[in-house]
């Protein structure tokens, strides 16, 4: 199962979450980048779990597993959004970044 | 019965409404039995392993197919040489032995009593002995045949799985904000929360919802609509025929010749497989001049959940015949039993597969749940029908848990060797889930809520301890021998336990403004006109 398909699936939900005011407003955080561009990089991100979990597995196995990932990793975003806003971001970067060197393996 | 003809409002609230209904009336009918789908349907996800867990006397052994093949087929020949046919399951990644069933030559005479399947050691082919169990066969049969007399379980549960169906469309169309409350989830706002609750699993799992609801109902679909294939073929064996090809069904000769070794037939299916291994052999008439091989191919790496297969000669080692190429219908109609099944996953995938089981769990019983606290008023006292739901709620949600431990618990608990133990731990199952229910009945709800769950997390908790004393395969020991399916088994029971845990501390919580509704109990009274808001459900 490519990881990080589902970490940059992680990523994806946690920008498009943060895209929308009540969110982001819950970060608290001056430095985060303007909604408009996290709406667009959380749509890009998404693509491009899609993408590698196909580009690894094939169409059929891809879809399956890319889905199967991505609804765990909403609720979890979803999870850790109501309870630690910030550690929730937080990981959002730490998945974004850990998803690179998998992808290159 | 409620009308919107007098909403005066919009055609789309008004569809909206009515949707509300259905969704609350369907979820609510069906969600018991739901849950109890849901949470064993999950633990079937790891079927194999659980069965290996529940023999801890077994230790697994790798051998390879031809291997296995081989061992089994010397078994066979040493101890029934004449039977008409042998099936032999050959062990893989998740388990651990090999199986075989083997059937006599129909006798008119002495008609011979069905023997029973086998556990044999994949490497020396000699029979096991382990305790008398079910094991994760049994959640798996329970999950949609609920434990009823056949046909009437998988009619049940298909009814269920169109009410699941129809909750899931009408829920989405009666969700209002379902992009607004995408990421939304609120806590510690009484019914705000428990709706936020609600929609969170759902809407975020809803692809896994919707596939697992929809594959499952069509896996049964030829049992609960059999007349499309008896418009068309006058016999079931036509249309078995028609769309998987004609078993190889040939009469023994009557002339003996030795049956050949099976490894270079495995080793041609394989090739012709692009490398992989066997699920399944069958024998016919062993031992003739008419033997015939069938190699079934493995399941695990497709999501087409239907086998090909090949057969060979057994007497000259040729191929006869394989299984012809699936049309789409057929398989269109093996991926969708693959997809439910999940034979193809990866343990990562599987493990995935299991928590997206249990988010589906947690949507049907926060379901269950807001149903109640929608209706419950704060100053008036709880109608019947709210306290009924109340109260089986409690025993479906909270109670099954405990139910399900039990059975883990009573295979360690149960002498190995107490005739009829593999009867016993299912009826510890059902004993502790509809005892516990009645007990509770004797509690105040809140309490019962709490106490149940306590319970439930008590009684998976325990599983690692009483594992660890009865066998010699405890937490710690597995991690010394790198037993790494009993250390994961011990850890998910601790998992679960804390899931338990988490549930009986929420329900612990107090309410945050409703104070709990008076003690005394006005009997014959009507239930309050409840209204389904359609941006509230």
């Amino acid at each position: 199962m490519p990881y990080e398909s589902g970490l940059l699936g992680y990523a994806a939900f946690a920008s498009l979450a943060l895209a929308m005011k009540k969110h982001a407003d819950s970060l608290a955080w001056n430095a985060l980048p303007p909604r408009p561009v996290l709406s667009v990089l959380g749509w890009a991100l998404l693509a491009l779990s899609a993408t590698v979990a196909v580009v690894r597995l094939g169409p059929s196995l891809g879809i399956t597993t890319w889905i199967g990932q991505i609804c765990l990793a909403a609720p979890l975003l979803v999870l850790l959004l109501s309870w630690r806003p910030r550690l929730a971001a937080i990981l959002a970067a730490a998945a974004l970044v850990c998803a690179f060197p998998f992808m290159l393996l | 019965m409620r009308s919107n003809l007098h909403d005066g409002s919009t055609a789309v609230r008004g569809l909206r409404q009515s949707m509300a209904w259905i969704h609350a009336w369907l979820g609510l009918l069906a969600g018991w039995i739901l849950f109890a789908m849901f949470l064993t349907g999950t633990a079937s996800y790891f079927r194999p392993e659980i069965t290996r867990w529940m023999q801890p006397e077994l230790r697994p052994a790798h051998a390879s197919a031809v291997q296995a093949a081989q061992a089994a087929i010397n078994h066979l020949q040493a101890t029934s040489p004449g039977d008409q046919q042998w099936f032999i399951y050959l062990p893989d990644d998740r388990t651990a032995v090999t199986r075989v069933f083997a059937r006599a030559k129909p006798d008119p005479a002495k008609p011979a009593p069905r023997r029973p399947e086998l556990k044999l050691d994949p490497i020396t082919g000699q029979p096991l002995e382990a305790r008398d169990t079910r094991g994760g066969e049994h959640f798996y049969r329970f999950h949609f045949q609920l434990q009823l007399p056949h046909p009437w379980g998988r009619w049940l549960a298909g009814v269920c799985a169109i009410f699941m169906l129809a909750a899931i469309i009408s829920g989405v169309i009666t969700h209002k904000r379902i992009f607004a409350d995408f990421f939304t989830l609120r806590w510690r706002k009484g019914q705000r929360s428990w709706l936020d609750a609600h929609n969170a699993p759902a809407v975020l799992a809803l692809p896994f919802h919707a596939m697992i609801t929809y594959t499952g109902l069509i896996t049964l679909v030829a049992m609960y609509m059999p007349w499309p294939v008896q418009a068309n073929f006058k016999q079931a064996d036509d249309f078995t025929a028609a769309a998987y090809g004609r078993p190889a069904e040939g009469k023994a000769s009557g002339q003996a010749a030795p049956l050949l070794p099976v490894g270079p037939m495995i080793q041609a299916a394989a090739q012709a497989w692009g490398g992989d291994p066997p699920r399944t052999i069958v024998i016919r008439n062993p031992n003739d001049a008419a033997a015939t091989v069938t190699v079934l191919r493995t399941t695990a790496s497709r999501l087409n959940a239907r086998p090909d297969s090949i057969t060979f000669s057994g007497a000259t080692g040729q191929p006869l015949s394989k299984s012809p190429a699936p049309g789409p219908a057929i398989s269109t109609a093996g991926v969708l039993l693959g997809l439910h099944l999940g034979h193809f996953a990866s343990p990562a995938l599987r493990w995935a597969g299991f928590f997206l089981g249990l988010i589906g769990a947690a949507m049907v019983g926060t379901g269950l749940v807001l149903w109640v606290v929608k209706r419950r008023k704060p100053n008036a006292p709880p109608f019947f029908g709210l306290r009924l739901v109340e109260r089986l709620n409690i025993g479906a949600v909270a109670c099954l848990p405990a139910g399900m431990a039990a059975f883990l618990l009573a295979n360690r608990l149960i002498p190995a060797d107490l005739p009829n133990r593999a009867v016993l731990e299912v009826s510890a199952m059902f004993w502790v889930w509809f005892g516990l229910a009645v007990v509770s009945l004797l509690r105040p709800v809140r309490r019962a809520w709490i106490e149940t769950l306590g319970l439930s997390a008590l009684a998976f908790a325990a599983i690692p301890v009483v594992n660890a004393v009865s066998t010699d395969r405890g937490l710690f020991n597995s991690l010394v021998a790198g037993d790494w399916l009993f250390v994961s088994f011990d850890l998910a029971m601790l998992v679960v336990a804390a899931f338990c845990g988490v549930g009986a501390l929420v329900a612990s919580r107090k309410p945050p403004a409703s104070p709990p509704p008076p003690k005394v109990m006005v009997r014959k009274r009507k239930p309050a006109p409840v209204r389904e808001h359609a941006d509230a459900v």
